[in-house]
């Protein structure tokens, strides 16, 4: 599966288009982590623990985006965003959209 | 007596954590900008584009990059930007912080796409950490795309 964000894969032709798939993750922070990222915040630095939550947090976004293109029968997907939003205090969601095709 | 030994243990506390926590945060930063710095200097043959088009070469592969970071503001960056935004001025502390994220966050993307020549359409993008008007971090991610031409 290849994405990119930009409208084609250079180097390649889109021959059919399957429309909009998408992917989304909620995701809380944990409260005992937290204990030690407001311990940190008292000096700065960066809070690790909030990073690598977030990475995976958009991984899992990118991987159910992934699984619905395959189920569609496409192997590419163009034009991807990322999109924020919290959901309640303590919790965001991240969504992930594109266009999935088929290149060759 | 014991009331203002009370009080004056009670200051000297925020006080101290105040001090600390400028020398601690304003350390770390400048640690923090001269490895980045550096690594920029490093990473300079991959230029990050927010350009849209490839060049007109064979392409082997292309690639979502992304790199994220999150950066804590400190006790002292807390109590000037509260300060500072009753009279509404400019925050100096928070542009430094959001600066370094940015950079951070391309530095990573960049160090994700290995013999990569070029990163097409560019994009940062940032995100509030923390409850309502608290502040806890500032996330900051880059995303584009990764060209490797056919050698």
């Amino acid at each position: 599966m290849e994405i990119t964000n930009i409208e084609t894969i250079p180097g390649k032709t889109i021959t059919t288009h399957f429309g909009l798939v998408c992917g989304s993750t909620v995701r809380s922070k944990n409260a005992f982590k937290d204990i030690g990222a407001s311990f940190k915040n008292m000096f700065g630095g960066e809070l690790k623990n909030y990073t690598r939550l977030l990475e995976e947090t958009r991984q899992e976004a990118i991987n159910r985006m992934i699984e619905q293109a395959r189920a569609i029968g496409a192997n590419a997907i163009v034009n991807v965003r990322f999109a924020t939003s919290d959901v309640a205090a303590g919790a965001a969601e991240i969504y992930i959209y594109g266009t999935a095709v088929r290149v060759e | 007596m014991a009331d203002f030994a009370a009080d004056l243990l009670n200051w000297g506390f925020w006080i101290f954590l105040f001090v600390a926590s400028y020398f601690v945060g304003t350390y770390r930063e400048k640690a923090h900008l001269k490895s980045i710095v550096e690594r920029e200097k490093r990473l300079l043959s991959l230029p990050a584009l927010t350009l849209k088009f490839a060049e007109d070469r064979p392409v082997a592969k292309t690639e979502l990059v992304m790199g994220s970071v999150v950066i804590g503001g400190d006790f002292f960056k807390q109590v000037v930007a509260s300060l500072a935004s009753v009279f509404g001025m400019r925050i100096s502390v928070a542009e430094a912080m959001m600066d370094r994220a940015r950079r951070e966050a391309v530095l990573r993307m960049k160090e994700k796409a290995v013999g990569a020549d070029a990163i097409l359409n560019v994009r940062i993008e940032g995100l509030k950490i923390g409850e309502r008007k608290k502040i806890t971090g500032i996330e900051a991610m880059a995303c584009g795309t990764a060209v490797y031409y056919s050698k």
